[in-house]
């Protein structure tokens, strides 16, 4: 069922393979397609390069534009940065390619990095670049980070990861700041764009990176023409591609997989590839001072022991999804595969009731506050009646996204929060989203649930920090997390991806995102 | 639909006696038998939503994952969901949010909405001229949008969403009273009426009202239906009532996903939500040539 | 008259003032906002405070209100979308042509074919044809919108390959959404029209007519049809006003870039200066078409044009009052 895809490391052997033979320019056309369809649920709505992000936008990014570096496997590969050199643990030194231009032409150099930087900075819209002190260009194609504070495990590839870069040229020389023009360092320009409905990419042919050998993932150009369409009805997709429409979409209805699956109703001409997504759905408890959880680690652990993360995986997912054994799911790099064995709250009824006798529960009603949107809405009604299964009664409080962000914040506005994390380089950035005091004490007095724990707090840092980070401190943290059962992990989705047989192999970023000029092209 | 209604309140007549002219009223409906099927329909639907938790078979929340999927059968009347509810079950239950969705919005917005058509329309002037400024306002915004806006801003659940479908229905209803408050405030027996020194909210309450009333009832019964439709309209862009709490609309639009492999999900609700806005059609048809006087025989 | 238009016109001032009020109160007081979007799910609260501040998102209410009042009606500007990074009357004007397209193919098919539905049934009043016209008619009020959109997308995408699912482009993509988008409508239409035709038919002059000898025939066509028809551009104006900020659902379904949608997304992004800006163009487009109706009926209904000159009635006033 898990189906760790393979495309981007295929295209890369290929082309190497390719140019080792020195087969003749032909043959190299292998692999490549005319133009390709991509089904998404939303309109990018804004192409600029620093605008805030959005589920449409995500789809597309990487397909204009180019960052400082790129992540494939847990591993970074540069891709405008040649080099870069850590001087201290709050400087580091770029050097950039010397041959870079964007798809207009424009040449890209230090200046265009540090004007890039900056105007995202400015725009406050990216949190993850509040460390950068400064960027300054050392000669053209040297350009030198200042941070305001010792960076930690992953911290400056984030940072790298975070801005696009376009040449200063072709941004002032756009009349929207790029919103309906962007125009980047890949091979894609846009050819038409109608909002909420159609974007038209097209390759320049004049991508600047010319060593093959170079080109990573994000970069591939393998398709001519790619077309965005913007199908916002879910079952929609279902209809899209089996009338051929569309080549490859990931927004297909879970039920409806089993369609395009070998034996099902359109499975001839489609293939069905299903990789779980980056994000976990996590349950954390309210901590705060006046909860019922703040001292009841009885409480805590029997509705910990009452949630069947089989059954939610089968209910919300169609069992498409995996159940999740720590704070996170285990596609990590740094995930320990030990745990997988281990015992994590495994479902039990008997262990449950021994633990809510225990506890200092009295009937009370407790509230279950989640986003009211696709797959949170059926898993919260399903750990609604596995509380109530225990005699738990639970009130479920349903918000949208805005609202929900807000709430999480209030401590009395609710018992437990069923929410989503994720991170796309270590487990640890992951749990650093709930668990880091630093980032939350502010508004909560403590993590962003509320626990006051001066040795979790210490834990985590240690897992953070350059210095200390590794397999000891992680592994402390996930003993102490699953000991103290501030919240856990309770299930994985899947991402569901359904393309025709024109395409032989999908290729994602770091993601999850169907990257359609990396995809390779059985034409 | 308003203008109709209105029109016909226009001409009401004043009778002898109200409790003459209800008899009348009910006389002409029982021989109406579409209307009457329409009344029997939605009083035995009202029934099973009441009596529901004793009647139905399994708990409205009561999941069976080993069971997802279930066609129709003996045993699952309806078949179940994807979490194995037992949909038959779920739609009994459903009533109870659905209707009383549909009827309190829609009487809360009548009601406000009748309190200041009748102020309005009573002392005109001034305060007509602001007052239906407001209402120009409410009308304008689109109903649909205003309703989104409200459930957005207060979230989702049951007293959430029928204030938002009540507030965009108010401005219909001020009109609609208001016109014909207007229709009859110059009538000869108001006139009388003033003259023996009538207090003015006894004279709302007790004149003009009954002889307003009839377009009113009209517009409520039909507006029931509206409202219904429109509270799965907002469960289809993921507002409205909150799960697990079944709702017709809502249990529609979550099932819309699953509806080329398992059409009894979508069918039930489906009819379920026809059946009651349908009923309430024939019975509002009804009623119009009921308390229509031209229509009598 | 022209005195009259001008007078509405002036009154529309004072209501798109009260538009922008009610609709920036509520997004006032709407938990979350634009901020907290920008910076998608992993923000940190400090983040998203320094973003508020750099919005101007932390002003007080009278400020706020009083910046985008002073913006709209006085430098005539409905502001920049917090997302998309362009002004608001382009992204509405952009949208406008396929809103537009739907209520016009929409509200032409309801007339075309409520329209004669009511009729027949009118004519055959209690017989057959209007037994079934009215079931007709009865059905499709009671269906939901979106659940009939998509049974039409399962029979003539899937199953019979006739018609895109999705999507814009030429007609044969307005097809579906003007369907399913019209069926309500039709419904309406045609219940008003064959109460309205059989109000006429029970009234004095045709009674009079029939005792002058007339045909059945005349009798319907040259002197019921055009007096029974007038009532229904109210439905026609009303309509076309719901149709142009109704159609969220539809054009969800069949992924139309309409306002609807837009206005709708704006407001689960707090995208303010959209949610604002198109309720606004809404509620100014309504009010046109309202006043367009009241013009259209002074000029069919002689009876009211009169009345415009003459003197004031409660029949005019409560016309005019009810669009």
């Amino acid at each position: 069922m898990k189906k760790k895809l393979v495309a981007l490391l295929m295209a890369g052997c290929m082309l190497c393979s390719l140019a080792g033979t020195g087969i003749a320019a032909s043959a190299a056309e292998e692999g490549r397609t005319e133009s390709v369809t991509v089904g998404v649920l939303s309109d990018p709505e804004n192409m600029g390069p620093w605008s805030g992000m959005s589920q449409g936008r995500i789809a597309m990014l990487f397909s204009v534009y180019e960052y400082m570096v790129t992540r494939e496997d847990g591993e970074v590969y540069g891709v405008l940065a040649k080099d870069w050199e850590r001087i201290d643990s709050k400087t580091y030194d770029v050097e950039i390619y010397d041959y870079i231009h964007d798809a207009d032409g424009n040449p890209l150099t230090a200046s265009d990095i540090v004007f890039s930087f900056e105007s995202a900075i400015a725009t406050k819209n990216y949190s993850k670049l509040n460390v950068v002190e400064s960027v300054e260009a050392l000669d053209d194609y040297n350009v030198e980070f200042k941070f305001n504070k010792d960076l930690e495990i992953g911290e400056f590839e984030n940072v790298m990861l975070e801005c696009a870069i376009v040449t200063q040229a072709a941004y002032e020389a756009s009349e929207d700041q790029m919103a309906t023009t962007p125009v980047g360092t890949t091979a894609y320009k846009v050819e038409s764009y109608v909002p909420g409905s159609e974007l038209i990419l097209r390759d320049t042919g004049n991508y600047w990176q010319t060593d093959e050998s170079l080109v990573h993932g994000t970069s591939v150009h393998n398709a001519d023409e790619i077309i965005f369409s913007v199908i916002t009805e879910a079952s929609q997709h279902t209809v899209a591609l089996q009338t051929g429409a569309v080549d490859v979409s990931n927004g297909v209805p879970d039920t409806d997989i089993a369609k395009f699956e070998e034996g099902g109703e359109y499975a001839e001409g489609n293939q069905v590839s299903i990789v779980l997504d980056n994000l976990s759905y996590d349950i954390t408890y309210n901590m705060s001072d006046s909860s019922v959880f703040k001292d009841d680690l009885n409480l805590r652990l029997a509705l910990a022991y009452s949630i069947d993360k089989e059954g939610l995986n089968l209910g919300a997912f169609n069992g498409n999804g995996a159940a999740v054994k720590d704070f996170a799911n285990a596609t990590y790099p740094d995930y320990n595969s030990e745990w997988d064995s281990e015992d994590y709250y495994d479902y039990n009824v008997e262990t449950a009731q021994e633990y809510l006798a225990q506890s200092n529960y009295n009937g009370e009603t407790l509230t279950l506050m989640y986003t009211n949107s696709g797959a949170m809405e059926i898993l919260a009604q399903m750990l609604q009646a596995y509380f109530g299964a225990i005699g738990v009664t639970v009130e479920l409080v349903g918000y949208d996204q805005m609202m929900a962000q807000q709430e999480q914040y209030n401590a009395e506005g609710f018992d437990i929060l069923l929410r989503t994390t994720g991170s796309t380089d270590y487990i640890v950035n992951q749990w650093k989203l709930c668990w880091d005091s630093r980032d939350y004490q502010e508004v909560t007095g403590g993590t962003s649930n509320f626990t006051q724990d001066d040795k979790l707090q210490e834990l985590m840092e240690a897992c953070l920090s350059v210095d200390t980070y590794g397999e000891e401190s992680i592994e402390a943290f996930h003993d102490y997390m699953v000991e103290n059962c501030y919240g856990y992990g309770i299930v994985e989705g899947p991402i569901n991806i359904v393309h025709s047989e024109k395409i032989s192999e999908i290729a994602l970023d770091a993601r999850n995102q169907i990257l359609p000029g990396a995809c390779v092209y059985a034409e | 639909m308003a203008n109709h209604g209105a029109a016909a309140a226009a001409d009401v007549k004043v009778r002898k006696k109200k409790e003459g002219q209800f008899s009348l009223v009910m006389k002409r409906l029982s021989k109406n038998k579409v209307a009457m099927a329409g009344l029997v329909i939605i009083l035995i639907l009202f029934l099973a939503a009441i009596l529901a938790p004793y009647i139905i078979p399994y708990g409205y929340d009561a999941m069976n994952m080993a069971e997802r999927f279930a066609s129709p059968s003996l045993k699952h009347l309806c078949g179940t969901d994807e979490m194995g509810r037992d949909i038959f079950s779920r739609l009994l239950y459903g009533g109870r949010a659905s209707l009383s969705l549909g009827f309190l919005a829609t009487i809360i917005s009548t009601l406000v909405g009748m309190f200041i058509g009748s102020l309005v329309g009573y002392f005109g002037g001034v305060v007509d001229t602001v007052v239906m400024r407001f209402v120009d306002i409410l009308q304008a915004i689109p109903g649909i949008l205003l309703a989104i806006a409200i459930s957005a801003c207060l979230g989702s659940g049951f007293v959430n969403t029928i204030i938002a479908l009540s507030i965009g229905g108010v401005p219909m209803t001020v009109r609609l009273l208001r016109g014909s408050i207007m229709g009859v405030r110059k009538m000869e027996y108001l006139e009388a009426a003033q003259t023996i020194n009538c207090s003015v909210p006894r004279l709302i309450i007790k004149h003009i009202l009954p002889n307003s009333i009839s377009p009113i009832i009209v517009s409520v019964t039909m507006g029931i239906g509206n409202t219904i439709l429109m509270a799965a309209s907002l469960s289809y862009i993921g507002l409205g009532v909150q799960p697990p709490t079944p709702e017709w609309g809502a249990m529609l639009s979550a099932a819309r996903t699953y509806m080329r492999d398992y059409p009894h999900m979508v069918l039930f609700p489906g009819l379920a939500i026809a059946i009651v806005v349908l009923s309430l059609n024939m019975l509002g048809d009804g009623l119009r040539d009921a308390l229509d006087p031209k229509l009598k025989q | 008259m022209w005195k009259y238009i001008i007078k509405r016109l002036l009154w529309m001032i004072p209501v798109l003032l009260g538009i922008s009020i009610v609709i920036f109160t509520i997004m006032y007081f709407c938990p979350g906002d634009p901020a907290t979007a920008i910076l998608g799910n992993g923000a940190t609260p400090a983040a998203i405070a320094e973003k508020r501040a750099e919005m101007g998102l932390d002003e007080p209410y009278l400020v706020r209100l009083g910046d985008y009042l002073s913006q709209v009606f006085l430098h005539f500007d409905l502001g920049t979308s917090y997302f998309q990074n362009q002004s608001v009357m382009s992204g509405i004007l952009y949208r406008l042509p396929y809103t537009f397209a739907i209520a016009a193919i929409s509200m032409l098919l309801q007339i075309c074919i409520g329209t004669p539905l009511g009729i027949t049934a009118a004519v055959h009043q209690n017989g057959i044809a209007d037994r079934v016209c009215m079931i007709v008619a009865l059905g499709g009020v009671s269906i939901p919108g979106f659940w009939l959109a998509m049974m039409l997308v399962l029979v003539f995408s899937v199953q019979l390959g006739w018609l895109p699912p999705y999507g814009v482009g030429g007609l044969p993509y307005y097809i579906l959404p003007c369907v399913a988008n019209a069926f309500a409508g039709i419904a309406s239409q045609a219940r008003q029209t064959r109460s309205s035709m059989l109000e006429v038919i029970r009234s004095d002059y045709i009674v009079t007519a029939r005792a002058k000898g007339l045909s059945e025939r005349e009798i319907l066509y040259k002197h019921a049809l055009p007096n029974a028809l007038i009532p229904i551009i109210t439905v026609i104006g009303n309509g076309m006003g719901m149709m142009l900020g109704g159609t969220v659902v539809i054009e969800s379904v069949f992924s139309i870039p309409g306002i609807g949608m837009y206005t709708t997304q704006a407001i689960n992004n707090r995208d303010y200066p959209i949610v604002m800006g198109g309720v606004l163009f809404l509620g100014a487009v309504f009010s046109l078409i309202m006043l367009l109706v009241d013009v259209i009926y002074a000029f069919v209904d002689p009876r009211i044009k009169a009345q415009y000159e003459g003197q004031q009635s409660i029949f005019r006033r409560r016309r005019k009052k009810n669009g």
